[in-house]
């Protein structure tokens, strides 16, 4: 659509109630603010289209339409954009407009599978798009974004299984550190000196694992749950049962990872949403040191998991030690996050 | 990463201004209501808190800073709103949102401020934001910052922890333990940071933090105090036993670590009252004293716990019949103590038994020494000491319990004190020490010694002083601080310490006292005492005999007055008291000889009171017997004027002198026996070596020839001439006779016998010439005739001296002498001897002022050689004059008061 071209029909979309309706604020790509209406799954969208002609023209259609869509648009090699919601209306039959005319319409109880999102190589959007199909074969359209909220009936949900505490190498002296210990394994990654003594115990009030790193360190931690409501507050306590490290602190950080595509073109990235010291020095054997972390404050959204098989964007909850060398020893493990009244 | 301590100061210095400014920035936020804003700067400021370079002391400064920044926050939030429900939800809701804060140092500080701000709220939900506050604050593991987080929350909940039921005190007690278990816990911990080599830097800083961790306690122990003040039926002393002694104490033992421990339990004792002391005692000994650090000094904490008690023992917490079982209770642990650890050192036993005998000793109970005597038993029985500082402990513990002797009786019942005494007898010095105190106390107690048990029990302890030797004394070591004395001719150097110790022991004999009614038992105790401690050092009994043989002579007169009759019991006593006079001039015959004259004297004179002239007459010739040995010979001390007749002269002379006074007090000599020994001392006093005290002793002779009524003490009836009557009863008038007739011929005879006197003086003795005079019955010895010739002696010896005016100072003493005898009614001493006496002084007098004269006129023509001698000899002049002058006036006065000397001439 060129707006070089002087369209000869303003046309206005108006939903109902809109001004008194709730409203989330969100940055555009741009980097300017966006104020969007909310929308629930299943909300019926209703609202009115006003066309006018400029200057009192006699514009002449073939048909007025209006739609609610809801698309997908990724970006791995190029945007690709897919539809996964399209109704329509037929509002107007060919005709000519020289007075404003007004049309309502209404999509009853539309279902809004998915949770409207803006990542960073995939975004989620629905809209209302109002189409004036001209002789010209060509079109004047107009759209109007809508964002759109949605609440699981169902809390529960899987959370990963495979956790492991892996160490990252923040210096080039602690590296040579660690090839030294490794010793027959050679240039083996971290994660394959980290013994793994993983326990998931998962069950529908919490969470524990007791992890460790032989003869080094042993910790158990017990998160309550493993689903929260965006409001939720996740609570928790970590057990230290052996330490040898000189830890300088601890913290809990929330990371969201978003994935594009699936492998091997897949697209993932990464940011650490929160970050949070839950303890300040080192711990002896028989330590609890309690994790609370009010997630109302932080900006956060719900899981999108494997959406329309084009993208997920999931959100861990990383436990992470630093020691007074700034190695940093962390364990992640996946939260799933869902949307509450 | 080690800074310096300049770096260190520049760290926080910009911490410091750090936290003012952001504090001024707040400040200003809240001014404005932009609370958001301000708890922004709130976080920043307490960012600082997160510091790692800082000392404690350093830390605590910050922390003053941030504490009073916070503190006005916590005054806006409470003055902020209007109604107590809409603040309620508001704090609540900025409790949460402070929680949103990424680190934790500043989150918790800032939930602390608004929690406890939320607590003094009506309605707040206490309990709930006690628990969460201190469950939060474990995610601060850093023992500093943990234990100034810890000690914020302890000091912004002090007096907002809920106590209006039981069930709330259990809840602040129980946030109040958990507090303090945990800081403990971190201070502990702190020993453990950074490098090993800082071990001792670590355990300075600890200890600059003691306070931080012993503030929950003291909390602790008011709140409980609060809580009994208001519900009378509540048993603080049950709940303390019960609720928190067991926890408390459990972690102290569980922490392993030696400064928490010696600190807390310190704590614990300091600020429980005694009454839960009492209750827990048993546990505190046995459960938990036993069970910390091996390395610990219990006696330290066992002496903190003593303490206690006896400060408190004025308030009657313990009765009396309690004493012993809570001594029992100190005592079994200590033998457990023992027993565990059979390694302990000497000096903690020594400082747990001091501790032990202080406690027995303050108690009420004050007859009892069982315990003591437990004490010293084990301590002589177990303890054995490797080097001399071991047996400075021993004194320690010996000299706790002297002060509180109350009578001798103690020392009888410490049985086991002198066997630990013992102990220490390698280290004289010490048991010296001991030994003195004991006798200051026993003379400040002034109880006599009544028998041998109780002169056992002392003297025992007074044997280290009494072999004590003066000569080893090191009297270089007192140098400068310690005068020296020196005694017997530079002999020796005695220190003042050690007469005065001499002194000390002459006093304790003084004590010794049994019975008033029987003086032979004191007497047989002052035997034992010389034979059984005295003697055991012959150098010493210089300093003790002279006192013991007092008393000893003391002793035996009043014997005499209670047993006149009971002869062989008083001389069989004079005997043994002469047997220690005997072993006294033996010893010391050589230095001492003046003091045993003396003594024998004494002793004479007793004796003779006692009429025991036996006695007496063998001492005098004992005395005689001291004499020509060591005093007759003796050098002459100092310089002596020969013209002062009453400034004393050489030892010999004095000897002489005072054997004469002696004497001249006897009453009851056989007369032969006074005969000769007058006679004897008579002759003793020419053979002087001076002319002047020749002539002295002489005419003091004199008196011993005339015996004077009024010497006598009333109702004394001499017994000399008495017993010499019977046998002599037919000379007696002839006495009488004589006596008149010798009045003319004493003159001739006098000058015919001047040449030969000496010689003929005990050829004369035996021709006995009594004069008895027998008026109101008492017969007095008087041989006037021999008065005489003393008078004419001592004449003749005035006379050959070289010095003129010594001469003619000499006959006007003389002058006077005879005046006095002519008084006694010596008829023998008339005015024509007296004027005979006078003329000559007169032309002495007259030749010499001739003589100076003529001397004045030699100066006038210029020879002024002598000037000085003539000074001093018109001197010499003038005070012989001034003395005949006034002997003149004397004999005018008598003249006209009395009718004496009518026809002496005396112009």
């Amino acid at each position: 659509m060129s707006l070089f071209f002087k369209s000869s029909l303003d046309i206005d979309i108006r939903l109902d109630n809109e001004e008194s309706r709730k409203h989330v604020e969100i940055k555009s790509p741009q980097g300017r603010i966006e104020k969007l209406p909310i929308y629930k799954d299943g909300e019926s969208v209703k609202g009115t289209v006003i066309l006018r002609t400029r200057e009192g023209k006699k514009v002449e259609h073939l048909g007025v339409k209006v739609q609610l869509l809801g698309l997908i648009e990724t970006n791995i090699d190029g945007i690709i954009t897919s539809e996964f919601l399209s109704l329509a209306t037929e509002l107007a039959s060919p005709s000519q407009l020289i007075h404003p005319e007004t049309y309502p319409f209404e999509f009853k109880n539309v279902e809004k599978q998915y949770e409207s999102y803006r990542g960073k190589n995939a975004l989620l959007k629905y809209s209302i798009k109002v189409t004036v199909t001209k002789k010209s074969s060509s079109e004047i359209t107009k759209e109007k974004e809508l964002w759109v909220y949605t609440y699981p009936m169902d809390t529960l949900s899987s959370t990963s299984t495979t956790l492991n505490l892996k160490q990252q190498e923040v210096s080039k002296d602690s590296k040579q550190e660690k090839a030294k210990t490794s010793g027959a394994l050679g240039n083996s990654n971290e994660a394959d000196h980290v013994a793994n003594k993983s326990s998931t115990n998962k069950n529908l009030h919490g969470v524990k694992m007791d992890v460790g790193i032989e003869d080094c360190l042993h910790i158990e931690f017990e998160y309550s749950k493993s689903r929260f409501s965006l409001k939720d507050v996740i609570i928790g306590k970590i057990y230290f049962l052996l330490v040898r490290l000189k830890i300088k602190h601890m913290e809990l950080s929330l990371i969201r990872r978003e994935t594009v595509g699936a492998p091997p073109n897949q697209v993932t990235d990464s940011e650490t949403v929160v970050r949070f010291e839950i303890m300040d020095g080192a711990p002896i054997k028989g330590e609890t040191i309690p994790i609370r972390l009010f997630l109302s404050g932080f900006d956060l959204m719900p899981t999108y998991k494997d959406i329309n098989k084009k993208f997920s964007t999931r959100t861990y909850l990383s436990l992470v030690l630093i020691d007074e060398d700034a190695r940093r020893y962390f364990k992640q493990s996946e939260i799933i996050l869902y949307r509450d009244q | 990463m080690q800074l310096s301590n300049n770096e260190r100061k520049q760290i926080l210095q910009t911490c410091i201004n750090n936290i003012k400014h952001q504090s001024n920035l707040m400040k200003s936020n809240l001014n404005d209501n932009k609370l958001l804003q301000a708890l922004k700067h709130c976080s920043n400021f307490l960012n600082e808190l997160r510091s790692n370079n800082l000392t404690p002391k350093q830390y605590y400064e910050i922390y003053m800073l941030v504490f009073d920044s916070l503190g006005i926050l916590s005054s806006y939030l409470i003055g902020g709103s209007n109604s107590k429900q809409s603040n309620s939800v508001f704090l609540a809701d900025l409790y949460e949102i402070v929680q949103y804060s990424g680190n934790i140092i500043p989150r918790l500080y800032m939930m602390i401020n608004i929690g406890t701000t939320y607590m003094a709220i009506e309605g707040a939900p206490t309990k709930d934001l006690m628990k969460d506050m201190i469950e939060m604050c474990h995610g601060v593991q850093h023992p500093i910052r943990g234990l100034f987080l810890r000690y914020y929350l302890s000091q912004r909940t002090k007096n907002l922890l809920p106590f209006d039921n039981e069930s709330d005190l259990n809840d602040s007690v129980e946030f109040l333990i958990s507090n303090f278990i945990e800081m403990n816990k971190l201070w502990v911990r702190l020993q453990h940071q950074g490098h090993s080599s800082e071990r001792e830097l670590r355990y300075k800083e600890r200890k600059e933090l003691k306070i931080l961790v012993g503030s929950n306690l003291v909390r602790l122990s008011q709140i409980i105090d609060d809580y009994t003040d208001a519900n009378e039926k509540f048993s603080s002393i049950d709940y303390y036993k019960d609720k928190v002694f067991p926890v408390i104490t459990e972690q102290i033992i569980q922490c392993k670590d030696h400064l928490a421990q010696t600190y807390l339990i310190d704590v614990i004792i300091q600020i429980f009252p005694i009454e839960f002391q009492i209750t827990t005692l048993k546990n505190l000994l046995n459960d938990v004293f036993l069970n910390l650090h091996p390395m610990l000094r219990k006696s330290e904490l066992i002496e903190t716990l003593v303490d206690k008690f006896i400060n408190c023992s004025e308030e009657s917490v313990v009765e009396e019949e309690e004493e012993n079982e809570l001594f029992n209770q100190f005592w079994s642990f200590y033998l457990n103590l023992n027993e565990l650890d059979p390694t302990i050192p000497i000096e903690e036993h020594s400082n747990l038994l001091q501790s032990f005998i202080n406690l027995s000793l303050s108690f009420k109970n004050s007859e009892n020494f069982d315990n003591l005597n437990q004490i010293y038993k084990h301590a002589s029985e177990n303890l054995t000491s490797t080097s001399d500082s071991d047996e400075e402990m021993w004194f320690n513990l010996l000299i706790l319990p002297i002060n509180y002797f109350r009578s001798i009786n103690t020392l009888f019942k410490l049985d086991n004190y002198y066997d630990f005494y013992q102990k220490i007898q390698n280290n004289k010095q010490l048991q010296k020490k001991i030994s003195i105190t004991i006798i200051d106390k026993l003379l400040e107690i002034g109880e006599p010694l009544k028998d041998i048990s109780e002169i056992d029990a002392i003297f025992r302890y007074l044997l280290v002083l009494i072999k004590e030797s003066p000569s080893k004394l090191d009297t270089a070591k007192n140098l400068g601080i310690t005068k020296t004395i020196k005694i017997n001719n530079d002999e020796k150097l005695i220190t003042v310490e050690f007469l005065e110790i001499q002194e000390k022991i002459c006093k304790i004999i003084q004590l010794i006292e049994s019975d008033q009614d029987d003086p032979s038992k004191t007497i047989s105790n002052l035997s034992y005492i010389r034979k059984k401690y005295l003697n055991k050092s012959l150098e010493n009994i210089i300093y003790t005999y002279p006192t013991l043989i007092t008393k000893y002579l003391y002793k035996s007169k009043i014997l005499g007055y209670y047993k006149p009759h009971d002869t062989n019991l008083l001389v069989s006593n004079f005997k043994n008291l002469s047997i220690i006079v005997d072993e006294f001039y033996s010893n010391h015959e050589e230095f001492s000889s003046s003091t045993i004259l003396k003594i024998y004297l004494n002793i004479a004179n007793v004796a003779d009171q006692l009429k025991l002239n036996s006695i007496s007459y063998e001492i005098y010739n004992q005395v005689f017997v001291i004499y020509e040995e060591n005093l007759k010979h003796s050098k002459k001390k100092g310089f002596i004027n020969p013209h002062d007749s009453l400034s004393g002269g050489s030892i010999a002379y004095e000897s002489i002198i005072l054997i004469i006074n002696s004497l001249i007090k006897t009453r009851h000599l056989l007369k032969n026996q006074y005969e000769e020994l007058i006679t004897k001392v008579t002759l003793h006093g020419s053979k002087l070596l001076k002319k002047q005290d020749q002539c002295r002793a002489v005419y003091l002779c004199s008196n011993l020839w005339w015996w004077n009524e009024i010497l006598l003490p009333n109702g004394e009836k001499p017994t000399t001439m008495i017993e010499e009557e019977k046998p002599k009863e037919d000379e007696k008038p002839k006495m009488e006779n004589t006596n008149q007739k010798e009045e003319g011929e004493s003159k001739n005879e006098e000058k015919e016998n001047n040449e030969e006197e000496q010689d003929d003086h005990k050829d004369e003795e035996k021709e006995k010439d009594v004069d008895e005079q027998e008026e109101e019955e008492i017969l007095l010895y008087r041989d006037g005739k021999r008065v005489l010739e003393c008078l004419q002696k001592s004449l003749r010896i005035a006379d050959s001296c070289m010095d003129p005016y010594l001469s003619l100072k000499l006959f006007i003493e003389i002058l006077n002498k005879c005046l006095i005898s002519s008084i006694y009614g010596n008829d023998l001493i008339d005015y024509k001897y007296l004027n005979g006496l006078i003329d000559l002084i007169k032309t002495n007098i007259d030749n010499l002022q001739d003589q100076q004269n003529e001397d004045d006129e030699e100066v006038e023509n210029g020879n002024d050689n002598d000037e000085e001698n003539e000074i001093k000899e018109t001197v010499l002049l003038k005070q012989a004059i001034g003395y005949f002058n006034k002997t003149l006036y004397y004999i005018k006065e008598q003249k006209e008061l009395e009718g004496r000397f009518q026809n002496v001439n005396i112009h």
